[in-house]
């Protein structure tokens, strides 16, 4: 898909210069117009008058060596040039104003993409600056190849811990995998890394002395000088644990390359993946809907007549979706009337929307819908969450319906019914299955 | 039929398996060099090592300066220098004094044990920088050849590694195929994106449509989704921002915390259906969220005339205390970011036996 930027000239305005008058009428005619899906906000939030900024119009590319036109070139892990530019990165507002790419599609990819970023990298670079989670006398001491997880060289970094304090590192949410961290000297942060390992039982966190973990750079010239040190430090390093004097640490550490180390980000494991997929998208799904908010003819894949389950509740009734008899299926079911209109809408919509206020069992309606459509057709089913919980609390409500076909990607189930059915616990059983059988064979 | 299809599916197990073993085994023979090679790296300039040491590239890169470094090991007349013990002075011990910053001694400077007066020669006029610069310099030539071979395997590697995760992913995929209900987080979906793509679910169900980013359904959906269920409320929870500047209330205009769901139902183009009867709270409850958020919510008849909760005047209640949190520990190491009030906890820990106590379940 190709991006289609609108030529505007913006002036290059030194600071910024807040402004309460609507942009679009005082300087930028030439503007892309605003998307349809921008125009309404909820009342209560129209109210609110919204006050953009003259720097908001400039358009992205050339503010540091990590800033483009096109967001695809991003590099999703942040360099520390972007961190420190103190120029305001470019981001859609939600009225479309400065938007830069006409076809909305794509403008909708962009939004999403600039947006969900800016979101991780605000407070990366708020933990630059205030220094808050910083770890002293970090130095790079070897090189590890990673376990299963990982499949690159990283460099292992140690940290020292002056004070005796214990740190429950199970619990601890400090060095996640995934997680940024900047190393810093003489209080310039000089390189930006990514933790690659985190393993508790081998000793990573543990280790005697402080924490050591495993860390990859994105960016070459951090690699090599990280490369370059490596064999300055290991072997003082080694020195350096079995002293106990103060003194002597301290001689033995001016010796080697040691920075101060800030986790400047302990969520970003949780972005990347989205921002990835976000980049690998070639269109939008649901176009019609989601980018124009328009209604699709849709041509259903469910027979005009679905059977609701076979339960006290449903008695197997026939619910005919293309002639909808409202008093047949209050009279022959337990659904309210709300239940049942929202089966209905959720049956005969490509894409339904379920409002449910607290207590209106939004889940019931969820796993109802599933096994209707299980029971009536040949269709998957993904089922997407926000929590681990409400995801296997899903899947178990399903489980107690019969259920057996269910897997669950992604691991952390705290349900011990649904972990069962997690794809890598299946691949394990499966393979070993097949061992099994191939030795019957013989 | 069946019989030949469970055949071929063993059959391509044991293919799968072997091909993983011994991609394993290969994986586990580089990841050996490697880690051989990443020690020698880390080892510290030697005199000599088996795996060259600061001799072999003076002699190779400069020889002027081994040259320096010599002693004759014995004058015309078979006499050695030595040191304590009566152990033979060496290379090596000069080129232990030479990296210790030290000048060269004076017995060695001259002849009969050393043709070149050294001292005025550029290589001992160093200073202890200098000296470190070519020290690492040296290093650095002395490693290039390791440094090589050391990425030669590593790139192999990863190659590998690649392949193993194909084969992997091609086992989920088989199991995938038998799915009928795929469950993820939105986190998860869209590290499994591929996967997920491949089996090409027709039907995606979100819940909690109210509470995720935009971006984080459409990462869950492929080009094949035929059929989008969001379930949500966007009058509860927004999704959560990092960054108050992206929400709407800082009123910046970026408003990342209108969820797709939330957009949609806004849109009003869009037909949506809200739910209206609760089955959870008793109508006191119920009123409040009513006069607030839900003027059209109705109480299911299940919730009507439940018992007063027993020990107490009312049967909603707002308890307010003015104990503050706990202040923060003297140092928190691990830099975490929780708070607590004990008091409120031990309040909540009594109050939950008083109503124990009073016989409620």
């Amino acid at each position: 898909m190709s991006l289609i930027i609108t030529s505007f000239c913006v002036p290059n305005f030194d600071a910024d210069i807040r402004g309460s008058m609507p942009l679009h009428s005082l300087l930028f005619p030439a503007i892309a117009p605003p998307t349809q899906h921008c125009k309404t906000i909820d009342e209560s939030k129209s109210r609110n008058e919204v006050t953009t900024w003259v720097t908001d119009m400039i358009k992205p590319g050339g503010r540091h060596n990590n800033d483009f036109l096109n967001f695809r070139d991003v590099s999703i892990v942040p360099t520390l040039e972007e961190l420190e530019c103190d120029k305001r990165p470019y981001l859609p507002l939600y009225s479309g104003e400065n938007a830069v790419i006409i076809d909305k599609t794509s403008r909708l990819l962009d939004s999403n993409f600039r947006l969900l970023r800016e979101d991780a990298l605000h407070s990366m670079r708020e933990s630059l600056n205030n220094r808050e989670k910083v770890w002293q006398d970090a130095r790079i001491i070897g090189m590890y190849l990673g376990d299963k997880r990982n499949d690159s060289l990283s460099f292992v970094l140690k940290c020292e811990m002056r004070v005796k304090s214990k740190i429950d590192w199970e619990r601890s949410k400090a060095f996640p995998l995934g997680g940024i961290i900047a190393l810093c000297k003489d209080g310039n942060p000089i390189r930006i890394g990514v933790i690659t390992i985190r393993r508790i039982e081998g000793k990573w966190l543990k280790s005697r002395g402080g924490p050591r973990i495993g860390i990859s750079f994105e960016e070459e010239v951090a690699f090599e000088e990280s490369f370059s040190e490596v064999a300055q430090n290991s072997s003082l390093n080694e020195s350096l644990v079995n002293a106990d004097d103060t003194n002597k640490r301290k001689i033995i550490l001016s010796n080697m390359e040691i920075y101060d180390l800030i986790e400047i980000s302990r969520s970003f494991f949780s972005y990347r993946p989205v921002l990835t997929s976000l980049q690998d998208m070639e269109g939008v799904p649901f176009e019609d809907e989601f980018v124009h908010c328009q209604t699709n003819d849709w041509a259903s894949y469910l027979p005009p007549c679905v059977c609701l389950p076979d339960t006290e509740h449903f008695k197997k009734f026939r619910c005919n979706l293309s002639e909808w008899n409202e008093r047949e299926i209050l009279s022959s079911t337990t659904l309210d009337e709300s239940q049942a209109r929202a089966v209905h809408h959720a049956l005969t919509n490509r894409v339904a929307l379920v409002q449910g206020p607290p207590g209106c069992g939004k889940s019931f309606i969820g796993a109802l819908l599933a096994r209707i459509i299980r029971d009536n057709s040949n269709e998957s089913i993904l089922c997407v969450c926000y929590t681990n919980h409400a995801l296997d609390q899903f899947l178990e409500h399903l489980y107690e319906n019969g259920e057996r076909k269910i897997v669950r990607v992604g691991g952390r189930s705290k349900s011990s019914l649904i972990s069962k059915f997690s794809l890598r616990e299946l691949a394990r059983t499966k393979t070993d299955l097949g061992r099994d059988s191939s030795r019957r064979i013989r | 039929m069946r019989q030949e299809k469970s055949l071929n599916l063993t059959f391509s197990y044991c293919l799968l398996k072997r091909s993983f073993s011994s991609i394993d085994a290969e994986l586990h023979k580089l990841r050996e060099g490697i880690e051989r090679q990443a020690k020698i790296m880390a080892q510290p300039l030697a005199w000599e090592s088996p795996f060259g040491g600061a001799k072999s590239i003076l002699y190779d890169e400069h020889p002027s300066f081994l040259e320096q470094l010599h002693i004759e090991s014995e004058d015309s007349g078979g006499f050695q220098v030595v040191k304590k013990k009566n152990q033979q002075w060496k290379e090596s011990d000069l080129w232990d004094l030479w990296r210790k910053g030290r000048k060269c001694p004076k017995f060695l400077q001259n002849p009969p044990f050393n043709k070149h007066k050294l001292d005025s020669f550029e290589f001992w006029k160093m200073n202890q920088v200098e000296r470190d610069l070519l020290v690492s310099k040296l290093r650095k030539e002395l490693l290039w050849e390791t440094r090589r071979e050391l990425f030669d395997d590593v790139g192999r590697y990863e190659e590998l590694f690649k392949e193993k995760k194909l084969i992997l992913q091609e086992k989920y995929s088989n199991i995938l195929k038998d799915a009928k209900v795929i469950g993820a987080t939105t986190t998860g979906a869209a590290q499994y994106r591929e996967l997920l793509a491949e089996k090409a679910a027709g039907v995606v169900i979100v819940e909690e449509a109210g509470e995720v980013f935009e971006s984080h359904v459409l990462s869950a959906l492929t080009p094949q989704s035929k059929h989008c269920i969001l379930i949500g409320d966007h009058l509860q929870l927004p999704p959560k921002a990092e960054s108050y500047k992206l929400t709407c209330s800082s009123k910046m205009g970026y408003n990342i915390d209108i969820s797709l769901f939330e957009r949609l139902i806004l849109s009003k183009t869009l037909p949506s259906t809200m739910l209206a009867v609760q089955h959870r709270m008793r109508p006191e409850f119920s009123e409040i969220i009513r006069m607030q958020t839900y003027p059209s919510l109705k109480d299911h008849h299940s919730v009507l005339n439940r018992p007063n909760v027993r020990g107490v005047t009312h049967n909603i209640l707002f308890l307010n205390h003015h104990v503050k949190e706990d202040g923060k520990q003297s140092f928190d190491f691990d830099h975490q970011k929780t708070k607590s009030n004990s008091y409120e906890a031990s309040l909540v820990v009594e109050l939950a036996r008083f109503f124990l106590l009073q016989g409620c379940k």
